[in-house]
């Protein structure tokens, strides 16, 4: 049983001439919540959908789990993709119900006392939600999911900063000791980046800088400025 | 830096310093200062990395050192209460003051002060204290 | 802690996924303007009585060849089968869709059966009102009788049963159309379209699919002949290799 949840080692990835990923060498050991930042280009969601299996790396080896991912690592996994949107028909009552259906793990108990907790209406048509609002439906479905793996693309954006603050509320009471491995970008650090047990900076698909978030913060300073002082 | 309340509790964190130091630093200073009494229960780890907003890690961590100061004792299925001896806290406060102290005066001695100097600024400081 | 160890094995419920696929997803317009859609409703209907009467009464009206009218549908499932996966993207929950824990066989079977059971749904709907119309027309015209009405509705049934037969096939080439041009094998296109019109030639050149309305046997009906059933096993195999084939894509080749 590997140790580690993540494991990258000379993973490419191009899109046309673009490089997403390049060589990118990366180990997550289990447990851990990570902060995957960069400025946006750098490599972030691509590396996120490599590991969910949505795409393939052109070389290089990826590990989940010590699995090649793909649908079968997939039920380990919670992911919020970047940009996603939710079925508009559905109320967040019937996305409870698919999310029971078909992602395994998912505790349709914990789920009820997320939306308690954000605040969001179980009637409501997902087309008829704000963008706050739907996000935290599609948070939350990621939220109640127990599995050992949470990836979550961007899952603050459009998220007012109340509700923000609520989200890593409730976030709190999932990591920690025997929780879940997370994976979290984000551009929203000032927030976010008191969760993170180890932070890492992609520039240009390559890792910039890595390492446990409270040294770097007694080397370098927060993680925004570290942000700011990588892309000068 | 942000301030954050954890029941009676407030803590200003600073993002760009490790944040366990000053959880840690802020917990002892409320013991010392009798902000939270003897024999008071504290806030879970988990209570605490909700309402500071942090990695419970980080809590948990600072929460074990103040189990190495003397000034918390852990019961069993009961949670973390500050410790209910005095002499625990007197001997912590003691300890603290003393390392201050050293502290400063290695600091001033560094700079060529004589004890005589330290003392003289020490009187002023305390006079500056007093008309503030 | 759950582990990987620990996690039990999760199977995605097939069926489920279909009746998922099959919801119709667009229904926000259709109810937030009831009133206007009913109306229409109304009128269609109005101007479809209005119609049957009149070419009823002009006389000689033989509404046996309106059955010819569907040989739209099979190219209307093909754009179903487009629409209903390309939805995916353009609702941006092609994430969702496409990061459940089942094979990627699994998520375009489940497209093409909901393609194909919407598409059966359609058909069922058309014929309903084929037969009305047909035996409306024949009543105003006073001809309706227990033969004419049994000739009508069989050489329907013939007919229909011909176009279902061929139905899955443009229901999978329109899920691997659509998986195509979200995948890095767009240029493929083209290809799949030559390859189309390729066995389209094929079929009508084999006289398997002729449509002239001046042949006087398409008065009277299709005919199933058994030369004629290789070619339809040929084309459900077809399909499936098609619906493979999307798999395929959506495996290895996706854009994202």
């Amino acid at each position: 049983m590997s140790e580690l949840a993540v494991q990258l080692s000379g993973v490419t990835k191009s899109y046309g001439a673009k490089r997403a990923l390049d060589a990118l060498t990366l180990e997550i050991p289990r447990g851990q919540v990570v902060g995957i930042l960069g400025p946006n280009g750098a490599g972030k969601s691509t590396l996120f959908r490599i590991l969910t299996g949505l795409t393939r790396p052109d070389e290089g080896t990826v590990r989940i789990f010590g699995e090649a991912p793909g649908w079968r690592t997939n039920r380990l996994v919670a992911y919020l993709p970047d940009r996603a949107r939710w079925y508009a028909d559905h109320t967040a009552e019937q996305a409870l119900r698919w999310a029971e259906t078909f992602l395994p793990g998912f505790d349709p108990a914990a789920a009820r006392r997320l939306a308690e907790f954000m605040k969001l209406d179980l009637r409501m048509r997902a087309g008829d939600m704000s963008r706050g609002q739907e996000a935290r439906l599609m948070l939350l479905l990621c939220l109640a999911r127990r599995v050992p793996l949470l990836i979550l693309d961007e899952p603050f954006t459009g998220i007012d900063a109340p509700s923000r603050a609520r989200i890593i509320e409730s976030l709190v009471t999932h990591i920690g000791e025997d929780g879940p491995t997370v994976l979290i970008s984000t551009h929203e650090l000032h927030e976010a980046e008191p969760l993170f047990d180890h932070a890492v900076f992609l520039v240009d698909g390559r890792v910039a800088l890595a390492g446990s978030a409270e040294e770097l913060r007694r080397k370098h300073g927060s993680m925004n400025e570290i942000m700011v002082s990588l892309l000068r | 830096m942000e301030e954050r309340r954890a029941g009676t509790l407030t803590f200003r964190l600073d993002l760009s310093q490790p944040l366990y130091e000053q959880i840690l630093q802020q917990m002892r200073q409320a013991i010392a200062k009798g902000e939270i009494g003897l024999g008071e229960k504290i806030p879970s780890v988990r209570e605490m990395a909700q309402s500071l907003r942090v990695n419970p890690n980080t809590v948990s961590h600072a929460y074990q050192e103040l189990e190495r100061d003397g000034l918390t004792e852990t019961r069993r299925g009961q949670g973390t209460f500050i410790t209910s001896s005095p002499e625990k806290v007197q001997r912590f406060r003691e300890e603290l003051a003393r390392h201050m102290a050293r502290e400063f005066v290695a600091g001033m001695r560094a700079y060529g002060f004589t004890w005589n100097d330290i003392a003289r600024f020490l009187q002023e400081a305390q006079g500056r204290h007093v008309h503030e | 802690m759950r582990t990987v160890d620990t996690l039990p094995e999760h199977r995605i419920p097939f069926w489920a996924l279909v009746r998922h696929d099959f919801k119709r997803r667009r229904g926000g317009f259709l109810r937030t303007y009831r009133a206007w859609v009913l109306a229409y409703l109304a009128a269609v209907c109005v101007i479809f009585i209005v119609l049957a009467t009149y070419v009823a009464r002009i006389g000689g009206f033989d509404p046996r060849p309106v059955w010819y009218a569907t040989f739209g549908l099979p190219f209307m499932c093909f754009g179903l089968g487009i629409g209903w996966t390309v939805n995916e993207w353009k609702n941006g929950t092609a994430g969702w869709w496409l990061t459940l824990p089942a094979p990627r066989t699994l998520l375009v079977a489940s497209k093409f059966t909901a393609v194909l059971l919407r598409t059966l749904f359609i058909y069922a709907m058309v014929f309903l009102g084929i037969t009305v119309f047909g035996l409306y027309t024949m009543a105003v015209g006073g001809h309706l009788t227990v033969s004419s009405a049994s000739d009508f509705l069989g050489m329907g049934i013939q007919w229909y049963s011909l176009l279902l037969a061929i139905t899955p096939l443009p229901c999978a080439f329109g899920v691997l159309y659509a998986t195509l041009a979200q995948s890095r094998m767009k240029p493929v296109i083209p290809l799949a379209w030559m390859a189309f019109g390729l066995l389209w030639w094929l079929l009508s050149a084999r006289r398997l699919v002729h449509i002239h309305p001046d042949d006087p046997a398409w008065a009277t009906g299709v005919h199933w002949t058994w030369p004629m059933l290789w070619p339809l096993v040929g084309t459900w195999i077809l399909s499936y290799v098609l619906v493979r084939l999307a798999a395929i894509v959506l495996e290895r080749h996706l854009a994202m």
